[in-house]
């Protein structure tokens, strides 16, 4: 099961952590942040699949590309800046953070308004 | 599974400095200490920057954010 390896890396990284902090503790913050990507790299593939699924899906329902592409770019911005927030925040920074979610935000509202000017364009037409 | 070896690398690292520090600081040489933990440092921040480097990338390429 993967959980239990995931738990498992936590667990290391929580110690490695732990014995920093007390030590070194400027370290303590970069054992936690390599901690989240050794995670987060072991469950790439898992995405992977499940990207490829949901791009098969899409193509079966014949939505179409530019749409399907945008969502996904929506997707991975948001989880980078996620990723960057966290980061900023183990090092003691969050107003760092809080600005990176801040453009994150203005940048997924940039990708989503061509969707949402279609369907209101779609609706207009069909209400006249 | 790979990367496991850098945490404990980075543990490794934090503690040959604090280490290093204490020997520094018995043999009144305390000046030294400062460069021994820009080097811990430097190491450290050398590692992480490559992961980090390494993870956004696959992010980018998943989910094609060019």
């Amino acid at each position: 099961m993967e959980i239990i390896k995931v738990i498992g890396i936590a667990v290391l990284g929580m110690v490695c952590a732990g014995i920093l902090k007390d030590v070194k503790p400027s370290l303590a913050a970069f054992a936690g942040i390599v901690t989240g990507i050794v995670i987060l790299v072991s469950i790439v593939d898992e995405l992977r699949y499940i990207v490829d699924q949901f791009v098969k899906i899409a193509s079966i329902a014949n939505v179409q590309d530019t749409m399907l592409l945008s969502i996904l770019k929506i997707i991975g911005i948001g989880y980078c800046a996620e990723f960057t927030a966290n980061l900023t925040d183990d090092y003691g920074v969050p107003s760092i953070g809080k600005k990176v979610l801040l453009a994150g935000k203005i940048l997924i509202l940039m990708l989503a308004l061509p969707i949402v000017s279609s369907i209101i364009i779609s609706i207009s037409e069909i209400i006249k | 599974m790979t990367g496991i070896e850098t945490i404990i690398k980075i543990a490794g690292v934090g503690l040959l400095a604090a280490i290093i520090n204490s020997i520094l600081d018995k043999s009144d040489k305390r000046e030294l200490s400062t460069f021994v933990t820009l080097t811990a440092l430097v190491i450290v921040l050398v590692m992480v920057i490559t992961m980090v480097a390494d993870l956004l990338g696959t992010v980018k390429s998943l989910f094609n954010l060019f």
